[in-house]
This record gives C-alpha cells, structure tokens and sequence, in this order.
C-alpha cells in the first residue's frame, strides 16, 4: 500500500518527528502531491524556523500546495506565501506571527506556515476549517516532545525519522522505536470523572504545551477507587515523596502535564518494587523519559497508559543526514520494520517526484 | 488599555452591573469604557435618553429575537480602528486590512438592514450605507464573506495570474527535472509581476476608501452606542426595573421597592429573596437606625447603586423611582481602612467626609454614609454622627446615614427604622452550623423599613441577635447578667 493510499480516510492527520530534519515537510509535500484533493487544509504547530533552518544551517524544504488548498497561516507570512489566494476568515487566535488567517490557494505555490502552538487553540482552529468544508487537514508537526498539540488534535499520526539522529542505524532504531511506543501507549479505561475534567480544563487554559513553569496542581495521586487521595506540582520534589510513601496500595498517577525524566528519575532512586504504580499522561508526548528509563520502570512492574491514545498509521524514513551523508535507506527501513508494529515508508524512493 | 478617565463606580452594586452588562463587540466595550455619569444640567437630553431606551424596552418585549439577531452581529464584529488609522496616515492597505473592512462594512449593512425591517425606530442610531463599499471590495455579483484581490480590479493582473496559472499546470506535467526547473524560474518572474500588480489595485483600493474613513469611524461609534444601548435594554428586562422619573435639585429621592441586583442574584442563589427597599431621601438628613444584621447596610447600598445606575443612563430596579439628576452620589462606607497610607478605617472616613465636602460646589449630590464613625467610642461617635447630619442639612445634600448610635437628635430629618426580629422570644436554632444560624435568623428578621415621626429611635436588639446566632454560652451568661 502506498503512503497515501494509507492516510486517504484521515480526517486530521498529524506528521510528527523524531528530531529535527527528520523529513517531516518532505513527507508532507508528498502527500500534497500524491493527492491533490481540493478539500485539503494544512497547518503547522507554532512555527519551525525560517528558509534556512536555524538549528543546523540546512536548506529547510518548503511547501507547495495545490490549487484550492486552504492555507492556515500567521499573517506575517502571508507575503510570503506565493500562490494566488483568497482571505477565507480571520480565526482571532493570535501567534508571534500575528493571527492564524485562513487562506485558500486559487493557483499552486509555495506556502510558509506557522500556526497555533497549543491544543485549545489548535482544536479551535480545526472546528474552523471543518466548517469552511475541509475534507483533511493535515497538521505539520514537530518533534514528537513539541507535538503535543498536534497529536492530540488529530485523529491520526505520522512519525518520521532518520538519519538526522544518528549517523548508526541501530541508534535511529531504537530511538524511533522509543518515540513509537511511548506514542502508542495504552489508553486507560477507566478514567474517573474528576480527573477527566481536570484534563480538560488543562487543555483550555495551557498556554504551554507542556507543564513546565506552572507551579499549580498538575499531578493526582487516586486510590483503587479512583478518590483523589493527594494532588499537587510535579515540580514540587515531595511529589515523588508523596507517590512512595502510598505505593503499598494500587496507586494511580495522573499527570495534566509532563512526565519528566527528572521526576522518574528521582522515582526510580527513592522506590524498589512499582508493582501497584499507573503512571498516565494525556497522550504519548507528554512522557519526557528516555528508553532506558522506561524499561526500568517496566521491568519493576509499574505501567504506563495515556488517555487519549494516538493512531500512529506509519513511521516514514529520510536516508539522508543535513551532515551530508546517505544511510542505505533499505537496510534501516528492514531494521525499523522489525522493531514496529506499523507500516515504514521510504520518502526518497519517492513514488511520486517531491517537489 | 487603561483610560485614565475611565469611570469607578462608587458602589459595587453599579460595579457588579456594568460588568455583567452582554457586551460582545470591542466597540460596546468600548462605549462602556468611555460611558460617564450625566450630571443635573443634561437633565433635559437625559429625558429624551430614557424615553428612547423606554421604547427600546417596549420593542424588546414584544420581539425577543431582535434581542438574539443584534448580538449575533455584535459577536462577529472585529476592532477595525487601527485599519482606519492606517487608512487615514495613507499607507496602501494589506490584503487583511481590506479584509476587515469589508467585513465591517457587511456586519454594518446586516445590522442597518436588521433595524430598517424592524418596527424599531430610534432617533441617535443612525447607520451609514456602506452597500457601495462592500461593492467596491466584493466586485463580484454574489456577495461572499471572503476577501480576495479580484481579477477585475486589473487587466494586466488578469493575465499574469493567467499565465502564471499556465506554467503551475506545465510544472505539474513536466517530466524532465531541468525543463521543470526552467518553468519554476518563469513562474517565479510571474509571482514578482503579480505582486507588483496587487499592490497596484491595494493601493487604489486605499485611494478609494479615503472617502469613506468618516463613515467607518462614525459607524464604530454608532454601533458601540446601540449595543450599550441595548445591554441597558436586557438588564432592565432581567430584573423588576422602571424608567426613573428625573425631578428638581429640591425633590427627595423616592424608591418604591427597589432592589440591588447583585445581592438579588446572591439570595436568589440561596434560595432567598430580597426585601425591597422603600425610602424617601429628603435634601438634608436620612437616618436609617435598626438592629444589627437588619439590613441597614443593604438598604442602602441599594440607594445608592439605583441613583448611580439612572446617572449611567440604566432604568432604575425600582417599582418607582424619581430622584434629581444628582451631580454626585459619594459613597463612605467606614471600610476605607488603608495600612498602606497609615490611615485606620476612622481615619479614612475623615478623609472621605473632606473629599466629599469639596464636592459641594459642583451642584447637588447623593451623599451616603454607612455607620459613620463606627469604629470610635459611643461617646464621641454619637457627636460625630449628630454633628454630621447637621452638616448634611446646611450643605445642602440629599444626605442618608445608616447608624447604630442612639439619641440623635435631628429636626426635620426623615428618620427610618428596620422593623426588625419579628417576635421577641425567637426559637433557638437547632443548629450550630454557620449556613443555618444565618438562615434562622433571616427568618426571624423582618427587612422592611418604618417610618419614624420625627426622632429616630435604636432598638436594642444587639442581645437576642447574638442569642440567634448561638454565642458561646459562658459569654451569653456574663452578658446577660449586665442586661439586668
């Protein structure tokens, strides 16, 4: 099956990657060529950088739309955006670029995009683009730790990886197999109402994407019976305390923020058995902890679940490094495919030319 | 932001209605920002303003979903003032700017058209056309909600979207990479002529609207008046409300059953109601007496937000009310304590009563005065609170003072007394739950106010109150040895 065969029924689609020029827009100028539906819509999370990228000084691959696609975009860049366009409505969410504007393409060409950084705004923005009759948006993400409002907005994801990482096959391997899993982690299905709701309020006011720097409560410890028994900052180092001094019993730990390497690093030190601990999070970005640490946790016996459970549809690769280099692009697609449960795609192999 | 002549309400009452006023657009909001108290010489143009919004009421009434249809249009209006701004220094307008401005111009002729079919016919409100300028910015026949540089504004520009169109669909069926690459660079000389030829048409576009930045900025004003206008209209059909009778500086302020809507809401979210306040405020000296926790307080409170509220322009929440168009309603409520300038909350009321006293040249005023001197002894308090309503008589106010003092003596003051607990052996509470010592003792108090003949009169019921609200009995005891 073809990439874009694979995606056709996606209302919503996010692509996500591992890192930096992992190839995100190429995937996404594919997928814009393969299927020039004109009931298409992109966006972006916030907004990636300029023409050349700052972070490693590559070429950054800009996008190029079809005709009749609707463009979500700050208006600072709408100049530089270059196809013929129509001005479909003025969403009132506001960015460093100024407010996200609906456009729609009247000819092809090349578009800059940045749009809302957080998922309140994100899910708003999206109602907006159903109702001007978008048939698929799709969301160009960012790495899957910045990503937190795409993925929680869409209802699909595509995660791309490659040689950016790692010049080493099996360090791109197992970091994408990381990324994969910690995306796809259950969902837990018993979630107690007060805590639903607390989830929700967390999406409508973040102004972040993740918790950071907010010294409210973001983490509920519950009993067996889902009772609120303690809650407050993860930040706060007795938050550790708090979750080991009640393990002897089924605990469960919800967090509306992040799950920080720090804090289960702090965990892992102060506790032995975590045999009774659930640790849950809103969705897969929001557990911030390497693979290592994941697989201690595991192996003592605490789980990890999420409440909102992303559909990751596939995971694409870019053989190429902005190094310069080229991995061989078969052997890692092998590699990953044995390590992942979903469909891995070769961008360059290219079914369709990127332009 | 922050308008240095924005005005603060004196009671929280008026503070408590503005703020819950439905305004939804920036130029209602901004009306309200900008809205000031009338003062007695507008007296005659006041009258015109409340017959309008009493016309307002009576339209609202019979045609609710005008009430619905006008917010619907507020809601979509965006602040349009920096656009103009732009316009009005000459800088060629964004393709944003137009956009707004033709939204404007199309929520405007919604509104004018929504108005124009109703029955509704107010003399302040009038709309511009703005039919010929949405035209101008929507030079198709089908009027749409989008905005775009139309074909038609330039033959040339036309053309080069023609053409440019031509080699996006060459580029698409290109095969061979370098003849694609040859096609993008045409294309790309295409895009710098495009460009160059919408900033030709945007600039005429703002040529041409010159001529109507004077519309645009009267229609911003227009529309935040009417929305104000019709956020007074909905809170006088929320609660029991009439249109205030305006009289001569020497008429008392009269209420018939009115009512304070915040502490309404409150109770009513207690499942309570409020007693309405009936009271007469005679140019010289009120005094309002009764026990403690009967009601001074809100009574008038209530006074003095509904004299507050007619100066803003709202229907009084009143069965009745005439009052003259005061020049001031100042408000000293004793609760002024400030640590941070060093004044007590005596202090602070001795100041205030001297802010007040130089008020008294600007014409007549409201003066209302909550447990003046409360905090010092009975002794001295007694004279301060006597020697006040005396002043209240020379200066000329329409002067209420609610107070707890005994053996003032006051000629020709209007003297009130809460009625008070309705028996003098109330039941005692079954109960030592806060929630419901206060409700047994709502229940036991009667709210009214009483006219007194000529003296004013304090019931000592400050004992069986606190024997309602279940006092440590140790203490009750020791009391009421001192009682005997």
């Amino acid at each position: 099956m073809r990439l874009s065969e694979l995606v056709a029924d996606c209302k919503c689609l996010a692509i996500i990657g591992t890192e930096k020029n992992a190839g995100k827009t190429t995937v996404l100028n594919h997928l814009l060529a393969a299927d020039r539906r004109p009931d298409q819509a992109i966006t972006s999370i916030g907004y990636d950088g300029e023409d050349v990228d700052q972070v490693t000084g590559t070429d950054k691959p800009v996008i190029y739309v079809g005709r009749g696609t609707m463009v979500a975009t700050a208006s600072g860049l709408i100049g530089q955006c270059d196809f013929t366009r129509e001005l479909v409505r003025l969403t009132g969410l506001y960015t460093p670029l100024g407010e996200v504007v609906i456009l729609r393409a009247l000819s092809d060409g090349y578009a800059q995009i940045a749009g809302p950084s957080t998922t309140g705004q994100m899910t708003r923005l999206t109602h907006m683009l159903q109702q001007e009759k978008a048939g698929r948006i799709i969301i160009d993400g960012a790495a899957a730790r910045k990503s937190t409002a795409a993925v929680s907005t869409a209802d699909a994801c595509l995660l791309a990886t490659g040689a950016s990482y790692s010049p080493y096959p099996e360090k791109i391997v197992e970091h994408t197999r990381h990324i994969a899993t910690m995306l796809t982690l259950p969902a837990d299905v018993d979630v107690p109402e007060t805590i639903r709701q607390a989830y929700s309020n967390a999406e409508n006011q973040a102004t972040s994407t993740i918790g950071a720097g907010s010294q409210d409560a973001d983490c509920r410890l519950t009993d067996r019976k889902g009772q609120i028994i303690k809650s407050t900052s993860s930040l706060d180092d007795s938050a550790v305390e708090m979750i080991a001094a009640q393990i002897q019993h089924p605990l469960r730990v919800y967090f509306t923020g992040a799950v920080t390497a720090r804090l289960v690093q702090k965990l892992l030190e102060r506790t032995r058995s975590l045999k009774n601990l659930g640790l849950i999070a809103a969705d897969g970005t929001r557990f911030l902890l390497n693979s290592a640490q994941y697989s201690e946790l595991t192996r003592r016996g605490a789980s990890l679940q999420v409440i909102k459970p992303v559909n990751l549809l596939a995971v694409t690769v870019n053989p190429w490094s902005p190094e310069g280099f080229c991995l061989d692009s078969n052997d890692l697609c092998q590699r990953l495919k044995s390590v992942l449960s979903v469909e891995v795609f070769d961008i360059m192999a290219g079914e369709a030319e990127v332009i | 932001m922050n308008n240095p002549k924005a005005y603060q309400p004196a009671t929280t009452g008026t503070a408590w209605v503005l703020a819950n006023l439905s305004l939804s657009s920036p130029y209602g909001r901004k009306a309200l920002k900008e809205l000031l108290p009338a003062v007695s010489a507008d007296r005659e143009q006041f009258e015109n303003s409340f017959k309008e919004l009493a016309k307002l009421i009576d339209f609202c009434r019979q045609q609710p979903a005008f009430v619905q249809h006008t917010h619907a249009i507020f809601r979509k209006l965006r602040y349009i003032a920096g656009s103009v701004l732009n316009l009005h220094e000459e800088q060629v307008p964004d393709e944003i700017e137009l956009f707004e401005i033709k939204l404007f111009a199309m929520h405007s002729c919604e509104m004018a058209d929504l108005v124009a079919q109703s029955e509704l016919r107010l003399a302040d409100i009038a709309f511009d056309d703005f039919r010929p300028l949405v035209k101008l910015l929507n030079p198709d026949e089908m009027i749409i909600s989008s905005f775009h540089l139309h074909d038609s504004y330039s033959a040339e520009l036309k053309s080069i979207r023609h053409e440019k169109r031509q080699r996006e669909n060459q580029i698409l069926a290109a095969t061979d990479p370098s003849a694609a690459d040859h096609l993008r660079q045409q294309r790309s000389e295409l895009v710098r002529r495009e460009k160059e030829q919408e900033y030709q048409v945007r600039s005429s576009l703002g040529q041409q609207l010159q001529a109507w930045l004077a519309a645009l900025t009267r229609s911003m004003n227009t529309l935040g008046h009417f929305e104000l206008l019709m956020a007074r209209a909905v809170t006088a059909m929320t609660w029991p409300s009439c249109r205030p009778e305006l009289l001569g500086q020497n008429e008392p302020l009269r209420a018939v059953e009115a009512i304070n809507p915040q502490m309404y809401e409150i109770l009513k979210g207690q499942s309570k109601e409020f007693t309405p306040v009936t009271l007469e405020v005679i140019r010289g000296s009120t005094l309002i007496t009764g026990a403690n926790m009967g009601g001074k307080s809100v009574a008038l409170m209530t006074v003095a937000t509904n004299a507050e509220l007619v100066r803003l322009g709202f229907f009084a929440f009143a069965a009745a009310f005439s009052m003259p168009l005061f020049d001031y309603v100042y408000l000293v409520a004793g609760d002024g304590q400030d640590q941070a300038s060093g004044l007590s909350s005596f202090g602070a009321e001795v100041m205030q009563l001297k802010e007040l006293a130089a008020l008294t040249r600007q014409g007549c005023g409201l003066a209302v005065f909550d447990e003046f001197a409360r905090s010092t002894n009975p002794y001295e308090g007694r004279r301060f609170v006597q020697a006040l309503g005396e002043f209240m008589q020379q200066t000329g106010w329409h002067g209420v003072i609610a107070t707890h003092y005994d053996g003032i003596n006051l000629p020709g003051a209007a003297c009130y007394q809460v009625v008070g607990l309705k028996n003098k052996h109330p039941a005692a509470p079954d109960s030592s739950n806060l929630r419901a010592l206060i409700d047994n003792l709502c229940a036991n108090m009667d709210y009214r106010l009483r006219k007194l003949d000529g003296h004013s009169e304090v019931p000592h019921d400050a004992l069986r109150i606190a024997t309602l609200l279940d006092a440590d009995p140790r203490f009750l005891s020791l009391l009421k040895k001192l009682y005997v």
